[in-house]
């Protein structure tokens, strides 16, 4: 049994499949999550005019109050690194840049309402994953302007990979025993927090679906069930894996409907994880024995 | 033990310190950032439960209630963290004006929804927001007609502000 975990460890971190594709969707995921939070999301003057709610701990006790400059200007920075991310341009130099500038946007800015849970921070050390491997070899800017096919190393690629199909599976499982150490079975069983929290926040058909109160009682189960076996499903392979990706697609649908929160940051990483497997490994090696390497199935 | 080997160690050495964010987040500390407890929703808040809500008064004296995250251009759960900090903890009375005075300000400026970051409170055109009260409710499970809803049993004001402005002076 133990050999058997071993060996799925192993095989998680060090043997993915279709490494250089499926790390180039998650740049660009990646990349364009983080372009759409930095432009629209709350890191706006607030935090620079109300520098009296900073109150910094752990990673940041020692970084200072920014001003309205400098936090504009590390907008900025965090703004055009991850596009670059995104397309592929210089993309070593921009991945480490989006996952530095990130860190310290998303990070100086949490500081000012603790306590108070993190959501987005699996993007935080996505990019450090993403960055310590080349994830532009296909689908980039580079990979057009390159005459030759880089050096391959997709042991690091492996690696990242293996790394957040792990903590999204962890996740999951977190969310669980977290409800089952703070409330109990009862959590799952009565439905009644996504009731009440439907009520309180949740959308128009979330409060219609309230008519039938039993539904909740339902939908409290299901997230039980959900929570306890996605995580084992994602890790494993085939179908198995396609349909615990399906199922939190699915989960995270349901939980936009019925409350209004898509958690889409999560979400638009789920495919590139857990479904995409770009070009089968006969292909990719025929395409960069042609004049160009991998660039001839990016055009 | 090889590069590999390593490698793995310190792998599970960063999931292992990623479930203790767990137990951090149940007892109410705070979570090691980036890493995260995912105790969303965690909490069960069976009926009869307590909730603060806000209330905005206009400059003609109409009265809005309005969840906490509609009066702070933060994440609607982070809005509540900062509100239930400032209102129910004890607070002093210099900071919870001072978070009053900002919540104004911030409503006059107004921002637009995005992902849980929701919109801005907005009073009738022609006219602004010059008080805010928090108020904690305590709410029960009412059923009717229609299913069931949410009714308020009892509430408690924690703090009201109301801006002063010289005569003749607008907004």
């Amino acid at each position: 049994m133990s050999t058997l975990k071993r060996s799925r460890f192993d095989t998680l971190l060090f043997e993915q499949e279709a490494v250089p594709w499926r790390l180039a969707y998650m740049r660009v995921a990646l990349g364009s999550s983080v372009t759409v939070l930095a432009v629209y999301g709350p890191f706006d003057r607030f935090f620079s005019d109300n520098v009296w709610l900073y109150d910094p701990g752990g990673l940041f006790a020692k970084v200072p109050v920014l001003g309205a400059a400098s936090l504009a200007a590390l907008r900025m920075t965090t703004i055009v690194a991850s596009l670059m991310l995104a397309a592929g341009a210089c993309t070593r130099v921009s991945a480490w840049l989006t996952a530095l500038s990130f860190f310290l946007l998303n990070g100086y800015t949490a500081q000012f309402t603790q306590p108070s849970f993190n959501y987005d921070t699996h993007l935080n050390l996505f990019l450090l994953a993403i960055a310590s491997a080349d994830s532009g070899r296909v689908l980039s800017l580079d990979a057009h302007w390159r005459s030759s096919a880089p050096t391959a190393d997709e042991r690091a690629g492996s690696v990242a990979l293996g790394f957040m199909q792990i903590y999204v599976a962890m996740l999951y499982g977190q969310a669980f025993l977290a409800k089952l150490l703070l409330s109990g079975p009862a959590w799952f069983w009565t439905g009644d927090v996504v009731l009440v929290q439907t009520l309180r926040i949740g959308t128009g058909f979330g409060r219609w679906l309230s008519r039938w109160p039993d539904v909740f009682r339902a939908i409290g189960i299901l997230t039980g069930v959900f929570e306890l076996s996605v995580g084992w499903a994602l890790l494993r392979g085939g179908r198995v894996r396609n349909a615990g990706a399906g199922a939190a697609l699915a989960f995270h649908f349901g939980t936009w409907l019925v409350l209004g929160i898509s958690f889409w940051h999560l979400v638009v990483l789920l495919p590139p994880l857990f479904l995409l497997r770009g070009p089968t490994r006969e292909s990719a090696r025929a395409a960069e024995r042609l004049p160009g390497g991998t660039q001839a199935l990016t055009d | 033990m090889g590069c590999r080997g390593l490698l793995k160690l310190a792998m599970l050495g960063f999931f292992v310190v990623q479930a203790s964010q767990l137990f951090v987040g149940a007892f109410g500390w705070r979570n090691g950032w980036p890493l995260c407890s995912y105790d969303m929703f965690a909490l069960r808040v069976a009926p009869p439960h307590s909730t603060v809500s806000v209330v905005l008064t206009d400059d003609r004296g109409a009265r809005q209630r309005v969840h906490p995250g509609n009066v702070l251009p933060l994440e609607f759960f982070r809005a509540m963290a900062l509100v239930n900090r400032t209102y129910l903890s004890h607070a002093d009375e210099a900071t919870r004006e001072r978070l009053a005075r900002v919540a104004l300000s911030e409503l006059r400026r107004s921002w637009p929804a995005f992902d849980e970051v929701w919109a801005a409170a907005r009073p009738e055109p022609g006219h602004n927001f010059v008080g805010i009260a928090f108020y904690v409710e305590r709410q029960v499970l009412s059923k009717t007609g229609r299913g069931v809803r949410l009714r308020t049993e009892a509430e408690r004001l924690l703090y009201s502000y109301t801006e002063r402005r010289k005569q003749g002076e607008s907004t």
